[in-house]
């Protein structure tokens, strides 16, 4: 269990989404949606946050990841922390990732499966709405 | 600096695009403060418009990817005097058409761009739709960005979402740039 480790919370602004990773219980939260023209500026937040993760991980980390939609700079920060989280995951714990999507949102759907094949981890694929 | 020949086709062109419902127009330089401001101008009218939650999406996507890809290249225009013209010449144009959206945009580009860009359209422009995807995941998995943190991934995105082929086109303007314009299709989603 980490207990050094702080939150890290950001409110989801027009072009970024909320964020929400919780060290204590392993949950980690990415919602809304995400098209800043500079997005590794926003994302190198969360890549830093997750260097302190790693040293300490939870027994089991829960991902959900729930967007609207993404820009395509983004999609690439994204996996890029989706990868990190892995990683620092499976030093001593497990992983779980749950990619929501909105009902009739196929493409949605689709991009979770392209995700979930490119960070080679299976995913949980849920509909909602 | 600007020759006549170009703004009598950028009038031609919004005259035939007129022809659908306008729902937005704007002209001038796109910087990333701007981005935000027509995005989110242009979203109620989309919501207003489309019942559909997937043409929703597809449209304020291509919007996200041609604002961004026009910001970018602005970018490049110097800011002195004599480049104040050219700044002008970016355009952009969203209506709603009988079968679906319809995305008009033209900016300025180095010439230098002109050759790379045109390639990069050809190429997306003859692949299947699962040529498409796998081109999107390998780009993706490689993580590179550009110098300017673009990702290479705008137009292949737009091809994905719409389903159908770019059309564009290159008039010089100077000696060192072409307005790079392009129509984007987004049909309605069934």
């Amino acid at each position: 269990m980490n207990t050094l480790l702080e939150p890290l919370v950001i409110q989801a602004s027009q072009s970024t989404p909320y964020v929400h990773f919780d060290p204590i219980k392993g949950v980690f939260e990415i919602s809304g949606r995400s098209t800043p023209e500079h997005p590794t500026e926003f994302y190198s937040k969360l890549n830093t946050w997750l260097a302190h993760y790693a040293g300490h991980p939870s027994m089991q980390t829960i991902v959900r990841v729930q967007l609207e939609y993404f820009n395509t700079s983004s999609s690439k920060c994204l996996l890029e922390v989706l990868r990190r989280i892995i990683h620092a995951s499976k030093k001593n714990g497990k992983v779980a990732i749950e990619w929501i999507y909105e009902k009739r949102d196929e493409e949605m759907r689709d991009t979770g499966k392209d995700f979930s094949e490119l960070v080679g981890v299976p995913f949980s694929i849920v509909m909602t709405g | 600096m600007i020759s006549e020949k170009t703004t009598d086709e950028f009038s031609a062109l919004y005259q035939t695009m007129h022809n659908g419902q306008v729902l937005l127009t704007y002209k001038g330089i796109i910087n990333f403060e701007l981005v935000n401001s027509l995005l989110a101008a242009i979203e109620p009218k989309i919501t207003f418009h489309e019942d559909d939650l997937r043409t929703r999406k597809a449209v304020m996507n291509v919007l996200v990817e041609c604002l961004q890809n026009s910001a970018h290249h602005g970018d490049s225009i110097p800011a002195s005097k004599e480049y104040q013209e050219l700044g002008k010449l970016t355009l952009l144009l969203v209506t709603k058409t009988k079968n679906g959206y319809k995305v008009y945009t033209g900016n300025p580009v180095r010439k230098e761009k002109v050759s790379e860009l045109r390639d990069w359209l050809e190429t997306i422009n003859v692949l299947s739709p699962e040529e498409l995807r796998a081109a999107y995941k390998k780009i993706l998995d490689k993580g590179e960005f550009s110098e300017k943190g673009t990702a290479g991934l705008g137009f292949l995105d737009i091809a994905r979402k719409t389903g159908q082929r770019l059309e564009y086109s290159f008039a010089e303007v100077s000696s060192d740039f072409s307005i790079f314009s392009y129509t984007i299709n987004i049909p309605q989603k069934t």
